[in-house]
C-alpha cells in the first residue's frame, strides 16, 4: 500500500500494509495500481495551474507543491483568501488538499502535512513559527528514515523538543555530532534561519523576455533600466501578437539562485510601454537586491485581445481612467479600488455591493420615488445603546452612546424593513412584508433622530414587538448623517 | 458692490464648465475669489465639535461640491470628448454610497479607494497626477504637513483636477486640523438645529432639511465667513437660511438657537487663537 485516502484512514489502513492484510480488514476496499508516472505529470500539471496564483511555483514531489506568493496574494484579498480560493478549487476539482502558508517552505511543508486543521494561516514572525512547528511531529522535518529513527531513539519526538535541545540543552554540536547535520540544517531551514532556494517551474509558453547581467544588480536604478527594457520588449512580442497584457510576472534570480516575484494586474488588456514601466516600476522597492540580481524575467503570464483604442483627443478618458485604476490596485492591493451600486437589498448594510472598477457599465438606476435618507457613515457592527422611549412606537426621547446623553428633539420614523434570514431564502418576498412578521424574518424599524446641538443620527430597533424570535427590541446606533 | 455681485452672477451663469465651482448662494460666492470653488485647487474640510470624528456633515458638504463640480455634458463644443466626469473618493472606510447619491454624485462613475494614513496622500496626488478625474476626495485622519499639502495643491494645478480633503480627528476641535496648508480654501461644518418641516406649524417635531454653520476658516486672497444654511439637497446646492430660527414653543428644550451661537462663538475664538 502506498497511500490511502481518508476512508480507509478511518478503517485502520495505512500506508505500508500489505495489501492482502488490508483487504482482509476492509473486503470493500477499492484498491487502483499505483502510477508514479503519471503522479509526477500531473504534479507537474497542477503546477501549471497554480500558476495563477503566483509565477513562482515549485513542485515537492512526490505529492506537494509550492507557491511562493510573497508580492502575489495581494491580487487575490490576502493569504488568508487565496489560500481559501485554492483550496476550494481543487476540492471541487476531485482533490483531496491540505494546504498551509508560512514564512519558510519548510515550515509551511511541516504545517501543511502535520498540523490538526487541514488549512493554517501561520502569522509572519519566528515566533509565530515556532509556536507553529514546535507542537508538530518530529517527521514533519523531512528527514530521511534512519535519521528519523535515530533522532526518536535518542527520544525526541516533537520538533518542539529538538529545538529546546539544540538551543539551550545538549547544544548543537554534539546534537550534529549524533545525528548529522541533516536534523540541524531542516530545523533552521524551517525557522528561516538558512535559505532554501526552491526551484521553480517556469511557464515557457507566454510572451516573456529575459535579461541576464554578467554584473549583478543591486541599485532601485539600475533595476528600473532594467525593468524599462524588458516591458520595451515585451510590448513588442505583444503588439505583434496583437495581444495586451492582463497579468504580468517580474522574477528576478540573484546571485544565490533564491527567487523573487511580483505579479501585477491590469484592468484591462494594455501593452502600453509608459504605463506598464510605470505600474512595474513601482514594485521595485518591494525587491530585496542586496545579494545581486543576476537575471530578471518579464512574463506576460495573462493577456488578452486589446478591446479599447486610446484615443488621442484631450480630455479624460477611459484609457486614463483605467492607467490609474492600474497603478492604484498595483500599491494597494486588487480589492482596494471599486465601484459599487446600491442594491436590492433590505438591510442596509447589505444594499451596497462592490464591482471591479472598470468594466460592464453599472448605471445603478435609483427609483423613482425619493428612497428615504440614509446616514452618510454606516456603522460596522451597529454599535449598542441605552434609550429612553416614552411610549413603545414612538420615537426615543433620549439615547445614550459612548456615554454622552443625546436627547433627541426631532424624529422620522419608524421605517419598518423586513429581511428574510437568509437573502435568498425560500419562499421569496411575499410572507412578511404586509407588517406581521412571520419567524423566519429579521425586523427592524429605524428612526431618523436629531438631538439638541442638530446632530442626526439613524437609531435602530430589533424585532417588531410581538414575535420575540424576530429580535429582543435592543437599540443600535446605525450611522450617523 | 454693484459690480462685484454683477460678477459673481455672471460666473454662476458661465456654470460649472469654467475654473470655480459657484455655491449660487452670492453671499458665500462673493468671499471666494473667482466667485466658487477653484478648480486646480486643494480645499479643505472639517466636522466641528462632536462632529470633527466622524466629519459626517462635512462629507455630504465635500459631496455636494462634488455633484456641483460635474462638467455638464453636450454642452461642450461638438466633436469634443464627452466630459467622462469620473470622481474618485480615497479613505479608509468609505462612506455609504446612498447617501453620496442623495447628494447629487452618480454612482456610476465613482470610484472608492482604500487607503489609510499618509497612503492617503499618496494615492490623492497619483490621482490628481493622472488627469482622469474631475474630482478627487480624500479623508485623512493622520496630520497634514505643509509640505505635503502643497504636494497635492501643485498636483490638482497642474491637471485642473478639482482636490477636496476631509479632515478627520478622534479629538473634538483638534487645533492639529488648523496648521497651516498651502489649501486654497478651509471649511468647518457643523450641525445646528434645524427648522420644523413646515414652517407654519413650528410644533411639528418631524425632520425638514438638516441646517449647518458652514465657516469658511480660511481663503487663499478672500476673507472668512460664517452661514447658516440648509443641507446639500439632490443637486448638491447649499440654501442659505433667511428666516429666523424657528423657536419651539411647544416643546420642553431650551432655545437652541442660544446654544448654537455660544457654541460658535466659542471655537471661532480658538481659531484665532490658533491662527
Amino acid at each position: 500500500m502506498i497511500c490511502a485516502d481518508a476512508a480507509a484512514r478511518a478503517s485502520g489502513i495505512r500506508p505500508g500494509d500489505v495489501l492482502a492484510k488490508a483487504q482482509a480488514r476492509v473486503p470493500t476496499l477499492v484498491t487502483h495500481v499505483a502510477d508514479p508516472e503519471a503522479d509526477a505529470t500531473t504534479l507537474t500539471r497542477l503546477a501549471g495551474w497554480a500558476n495563477r496564483y503566483t509565477p513562482l511555483v515549485s513542485v515537492d514531489p512526490p505529492d506537494g507543491l509550492w507557491l511562493d506568493t510573497s508580492g502575489c496574494d495581494h491580487l487575490h484579498g490576502g493569504e488568508a483568501a487565496m489560500l481559501a480560493d485554492l483550496r476550494m478549487r481543487l476540492e471541487q476539482a476531485g482533490y483531496a488538499v491540505r494546504t498551509a502558508v508560512a514564512d519558510t517552505p519548510g515550515a509551511a511543508h511541516a504545517v501543511a502535512r502535520h498540523a490538526t486543521p487541514p488549512t493554517s494561516v501561520v502569522p509572519t514572525g519566528l515566533a509565530a513559527t515556532v509556536a507553529a512547528l514546535d507542537g508538530l511531529p518530529i517527521e514533519a522535518l523531512r528527514l530521511a528514515d534512519e535519521v528519523r529513527y535515530a533522532v526518536r531513539r535518542v527520544g525526541i519526538d516533537r520538533i518542539g523538543m529538538l529545538r529546546a535541545h539544540m538551543e539551550q540543552g545538549v547544544g548543537r554540536g554534539p546534537l550534529t555530532r549524533r545525528l548529522g547535520t541533516g536534523v540541524t540544517n531542516r530545523l533552521d531551514q524551517a525557522l528561516g534561519h538558512a535559505d532554501e532556494p526552491l526551484t521553480p517551474l517556469l511557464p515557457t509558453e507566454a510572451i516573456a523576455h529575459r535579461l541576464s547581467f554578467a554584473e549583478p544588480l543591486s541599485t532601485a536604478d539600475s533595476l528600473a533600466a532594467a525593468v524599462a527594457l524588458l516591458v520595451e520588449a515585451v510590448c513588442g512580442q505583444l503588439e505583434r501578437a496583437g495581444q495586451g497584457a492582463l497579468r504580468l510576472d517580474l522574477i528576478y534570480q540573484a546571485a544565490d539562485q533564491s527567487m523573487q516575484a511580483v505579479r501585477v494586474g491590469t484592468a484591462r488588456p494594455t501593452r502600453s510601454t509608459a504605463h506598464l514601466t510605470r505600474i512595474l516600476g513601482a514594485t521595485i522597492d518591494r525587491i530585496e537586491a542586496e545579494r545581486g540580481i543576476e537575471r530578471i524575467d518579464l512574463v506576460a503570464s495573462l493577456t488578452d485581445g486589446l478591446t479599447f483604442v486610446q484615443t488621442s483627443s484631450g480630455g479624460p478618458t477611459d484609457a486614463t481612467v483605467a492607467e490609474l485604476v492600474d497603478r492604484l490596485t498595483a500599491r494597494l492591493g486588487v480589492w482596494s479600488v471599486w465601484r459599487a451600486i446600491v442594491a436590492a437589498r433590505v438591510l442596509p448594510e447589505q444594499s451596497v455591493i462592490r464591482l471591479p472598477p472598470l468594466g460592464l457599465a453599472a448605471t445603478g438606476r435609483l427609483r423613482s420615488t425619493p428612497p428615504p435618507s440614509r446616514p452618510l457613515r454606516l456603522l460596522d457592527p451597529p454599535q449598542p445603546i441605552d434609550v429612553m422611549a416614552l411610549l413603545p412606537d414612538h420615537p426615543p426621547a433620549l439615547f445614550v452612546w459612548r456615554r454622552q446623553r443625546h436627547r433627541i428633539r426631532r424624529a422620522d420614523g419608524p421605517e419598518r424593513l423586513v429581511a428574510p434570514w437568509w437573502p435568498s431564502g425560500a419562499g421569496g418576498v411575499d410572507g412578511g412584508v404586509d407588517g406581521s412578521a412571520s419567524p423566519g424574518w429579521t425586523v427592524r424599524d429605524y428612526y431618523t433622530v436629531e438631538d439638541e446641538a442638530g446632530l442626526r443620527y439613524w437609531l435602530m430597533r430589533n424585532g417588531d414587538g410581538v414575535h420575540p424570535e424576530t429580535g429582543d427590541l435592543s437599540w443600535f446606533l446605525h450611522g450617523l448623517y | 458692490m454693484a459690480r462685484l455681485e454683477r460678477t459673481s452672477a455672471g460666473s454662476g451663469a458661465a456654470g460649472a464648465c469654467g475654473s470655480s465651482i459657484p455655491f449660487g448662494e452670492r453671499a458665500i460666492d462673493m468671499a471666494l475669489p473667482g466667485g466658487g470653488l477653484a478648480r486646480g485647487a486643494l480645499h479643505e474640510a472639517m466636522g466641528a465639535g462632536p462632529e470633527t470624528e466622524h466629519a459626517a456633515s462635512a462629507g455630504r458638504f465635500l459631496a455636494g461640491v462634488v455633484a456641483r463640480a460635474m462638467r455638464p455634458t453636450g454642452a461642450m463644443r461638438p466633436g469634443a470628448a464627452e466630459p467622462a466626469n469620473w470622481v474618485i473618493w480615497i479613505a479608509d472606510e468609505p462612506p455609504f454610497l446612498p447617501a453620496l447619491a442623495e447628494c447629487g454624485i452618480d454612482a456610476a462613475r465613482l470610484l472608492f479607494a482604500r487607503a489609510r494614513g499618509l497612503d492617503v496622500l499618496q494615492t490623492m496626488e497619483d490621482a490628481l497626477q493622472s488627469g482622469a478625474m474631475t474630482s478627487v476626495v480624500g479623508e485623512l485622519d493622520a496630520n497634514l504637513s505643509l509640505t505635503a499639502s502643497r504636494r497635492l495643491q501643485l498636483a490638482a494645478e497642474a491637471s485642473g483636477t478639482l482636490a477636496l480633503l476631509l479632515r478627520r480627528s478622534r479629538k473634538f476641535d483638534d487645533p492639529g486640523l488648523c496648521n497651516a496648508s498651502a489649501a486654497a480654501t478651509r471649511w468647518r461644518i457643523g450641525s445646528v438645529p434645524s427648522a420644523a418641516p413646515i414652517a407654519s406649524r413650528p410644533g411639528l417635531r418631524g425632520l425638514g432639511p438638516a441646517r449647518w454653520q458652514v465657516e469658511l476658516l480660511r481663503s487663499r486672497r478672500g476673507g472668512t465667513g460664517s452661514w447658516l444654511v440648509e443641507a446639500s439637497d439632490a443637486q448638491g446646492r447649499l440654501r442659505l437660511v433667511t428666516d429666523v430660527p424657528d423657536r419651539p414653543v411647544a416643546t420642553p428644550w431650551p432655545d437652541p438657537a442660544r446654544i448654537d451661537h455660544r457654541r460658535i462663538d466659542r471655537r471661532r475664538g480658538e481659531y484665532h487663537r490658533a491662527g
